[in-house]
């Protein structure tokens, strides 16, 4: 309230308004609309993980029958409810009425994909030849519902399931140390599923089809077309030159969209990617490697100095005025 | 006493008050312009993921420039007087780190605020303190209870950097010094401590966050609310692990050698099993009752650990139903009062509260949401066959840390 009287010293609000304001201050109601939803998400999660495992653990005994059916008929319930008070789609970014809206539809999802798992590992229905199906099948169901109730949380799911089905593991932080590709087909997999969601998430904001998503699969497609690239880079140094045109594009992309998550991954991975080549480079020119641990610190020091300046000018670097 | 410019920390303040009157249609689109104009926030204060960036790489430079000095110097001294060596270059970062933490915060182009750099440098400062004073005292060499030196030591020199730079995590560090400087002592009293700790605990947490209570609200303090609200969440959670049946049953057998009988319990179990599930209800019930949200999070937040007590004593084996229990509990907790509060009651209401909504958009949602789930397939291990797999096995680790 104090601070709403120096804007009244300064004669920028009369009396009338400092007195709106603090009556504004005091009669403030009290939220707790977040804890709320974090408490009936972390519900769904813990609930949908509880079942999975319950599933899982119970697949010999006798209950497993009662089990399954339940969590058929919860997750046929919950689809229902949602199919039923769903508005109508649109390309654009949809409210549901009911705050629950969101938590139910995710909560059908996520039992989908344990009763799916649940009945491909009992039942083996799509048998060992197709068993990739159990994935497919969920993650294509799972990118529908995501598009029909606009919900980018279950797009995210929906994505991981896709890379996971053509054999990646997708996880947006995570990435970096676990490291998960063991081989050079699956780096140029990964690199082609990054393009290919690249690709759509421009196609997707120049045709205006749910324009909002494109955070949730530009941060898939940087995560995989860098990380996979990194393992080539590793490989064969000439890959430097496919991370370059990304980095410069998701630093521009950055900034124009205030996104700045994207300056901070396209600056490491570039960085960790200057330095590897630069440091293998002089290590097969010179390999003595004596003078190199000097070196290594001097371009430490430097190259975080230059990285530090960067992002605090990076507006004037790039010559964009704001 | 505060480093950072006075007037220009009410600035930042101002202008933040005023974007929400702003947004509530209080102030006319002329009259923001005019507080954005005469308010200006002459601070660099940049967005989270850039002070990410912006910490990260200060840190890898000042290790760097620590390992050519290192390097360089070494060889010079050579390996007689390492140990000097060692608490000399300590010092003598401590202070270089502080000088160029003050130097930047006072540059007048680009005047430092929560930039990552500033506490990247103040963090290491401490670092680099406290590393000398634990080769001083050869805190190695003796057990930890031995110790209490170090601890009281550092109590000013943490106080004086939480105040100058008004730092909430060095707040936290300081206030956890003094509980370790004061279970060290009361340690030393010998027999009698096992009885008065846990209660020695409770007090000086309600002295804490009584001094805290009286001094947040200081027109002349206000630079330091956060520091205050800081000190009063730790002395909150404090206060309840003081109490805790889990801590009081593993430190008395840690500590003081207690022996539990099969089928007995410790003294007095009763009063910490009912303190253990009584105190987090009561902050939530006081922070819905006061509209403070520090008791409700730190309440909601000590509900978990009640639970995990719980759990742990009177387990049954099966994580799985708890999971699916506790899972339906939150759902219908939430849902119904979300449904109470449909219309507000009590002052309190389920509505957003934009200034707050501001930092957590639905991007960090769905984040989470990808990042909790890709443990969620492999819970399950859905095909039968995983060698085909791009990452079967990798994915059986990730479930089971989350298990």
């Amino acid at each position: 309230m104090k601070y709403a009287k120096r804007i009244h010293e300064n004669g920028i609000i009369n009396d009338e308004e400092l007195r709106k304001i603090n009556a504004f201050e005091a009669g403030k109601l009290f939220s707790v609309h977040w804890e709320l939803r974090t408490i009936l998400y972390l519900g769904v999660l813990l609930l949908s993980s509880g079942i999975g495992v319950l599933l899982y653990k119970n697949i010999e005994t006798i209950g497993h029958q009662v089990i399954i059916i339940s969590v058929a008929i919860a997750c046929f319930t919950c689809f229902f409810y949602a199919f039923k008070n769903a508005k109508n789609y649109s390309p654009y970014q949809v409210k549901q009425v009911s705050p629950f809206f969101d938590y139910i539809i995710l909560l059908a999802c996520l039992l989908l994909v344990s009763f799916v798992a649940y009945i491909q590992f009992q039942y083996s229905v799509f048998g060992a030849q197709y068993y990739w199906l159990a994935t497919m099948l969920p993650s294509v169901a799972l990118l529908f519902c995501a598009y029909y109730f606009d919900h980018k949380g279950i797009l995210s799911i929906a994505i991981t399931g896709l890379a996971s089905t053509i054999g990646l593991r997708v996880v947006p932080i995570q990435f970096l140390d676990r490291m998960d590709f063991d081989n050079i087909a699956l780096a140029f997999t990964g690199i082609a599923f990054g393009v290919l969601l690249f690709v759509w998430a421009i196609l997707s904001v120049h045709k205006s089809i749910k324009k909002h998503f494109d955070f949730t699969y530009h941060n898939f497609a940087i995560n995989l077309i860098m990380a996979a690239s990194l393992v080539l880079l590793f490989e064969n140094k000439a890959a430097i030159i496919l991370m370059a045109p990304f980095s410069y594009y998701y630093i521009r992309y950055a900034i124009k969209s205030q996104s700045f998550w994207f300056l901070l991954l396209a600056t490491i991975y570039s960085y960790i990617a200057i330095t590897y080549t630069i440091f293998s480079t002089l290590l097969s020119l010179d390999n003595s490697g004596d003078g190199l641990l000097t070196f290594g610190m001097f371009y430490t020091i430097g190259s975080c100095a230059g990285v530090i300046l960067f992002f605090i000018n990076h507006r004037k670097i790039l010559g964009l005025k704001k | 006493m505060i480093a950072y410019k006075k007037s220009s920390l009410d600035k930042v303040q101002v202008l933040r008050k005023a974007k929400s009157w702003f947004r509530h249609r209080l102030l006319s689109n002329e009259q923001f312009q005019a507080v954005e104009n005469q308010f200006a926030n002459p601070f660099y204060t940049p967005n989270i993921f850039v002070k990410i960036g912006l910490f990260l790489f200060a840190l890898f430079l000042i290790s760097s420039a620590i390992g050519l000095y290192t390097i360089t110097f070494s060889n010079l001294i050579g390996n007689s007087d390492s140990n000097t060596f060692f608490n000399f270059s300590s010092l003598l970062f401590t202070v270089v780190c502080f000088a160029i933490l003050e130097l930047l915060i006072k540059n007048p182009d680009k005047q430092l605020y929560n930039s990552g750099i500033d506490e990247a440098l103040l963090y290491l400062g401490i670092s680099f303190f406290f590393s000398a004073l634990v080769s001083i005292f050869k805190v190695f060499d003796t057990s930890f209870l031995e110790n209490v030196g170090v601890f009281i030591i550092m109590c000013p020199f943490l106080f004086f950097a939480a105040a100058r730079y008004a730092d909430r995590l060095i707040t936290i560090f300081f206030t956890l010094c003094i509980y370790t400087v004061l279970f060290l002592l009361i340690l030393k009293l010998g027999a009698i401590a096992k009885l008065i700790m846990p209660f020695c605990f409770m007090v000086v947490s309600v002295v804490i966050y009584e001094i805290s209570e009286k001094y947040k609200s200081k027109e002349e303090l206000r630079f330091w609310t956060e520091c205050f609200a800081t000190l009063q969440s730790v002395a909150l959670m404090l206060f309840y692990l003081a109490g805790n049946y889990f801590v009081i049953r593993e430190a008395s057998i840690e500590y003081f050698g207690l022996q539990i009988p099969k089928g007995g319990d410790i003294p007095l179990a009763f009063f910490f099993y009912l303190f253990t599930a009584v105190v987090p209800l009561l902050y939530i019930f006081w922070g819905l009752r006061k509209k403070q949200k520090l008791q409700l999070w730190v309440g909601l937040v000590l509900v978990a650990a009640s639970i995990l007590t719980f759990k742990y004593y009177f387990s049954l084996g099966h994580p799985e139903i708890t999971l699916t229990i506790v899972g339906a509990v939150m759902m219908l907790l939430a849902y119904f009062s979300i449904r109470y509060l449909k219309s507000p009651k009590h002052g309190i209401t389920f509505d957003e509260d934009e200034d707050e909504s501001e930092y957590l958009n639905s991007n960090t949602e769905a984040i989470i949401i990808a990042q909790n789930m890709s443990a969620q397939p492999d819970g399950v291990d859905m095909n039968t066959n995983a060698e085909g797999f791009g990452g079967g096995s990798s994915g059986g680790g990730g479930a089971g840390s989350s298990y």
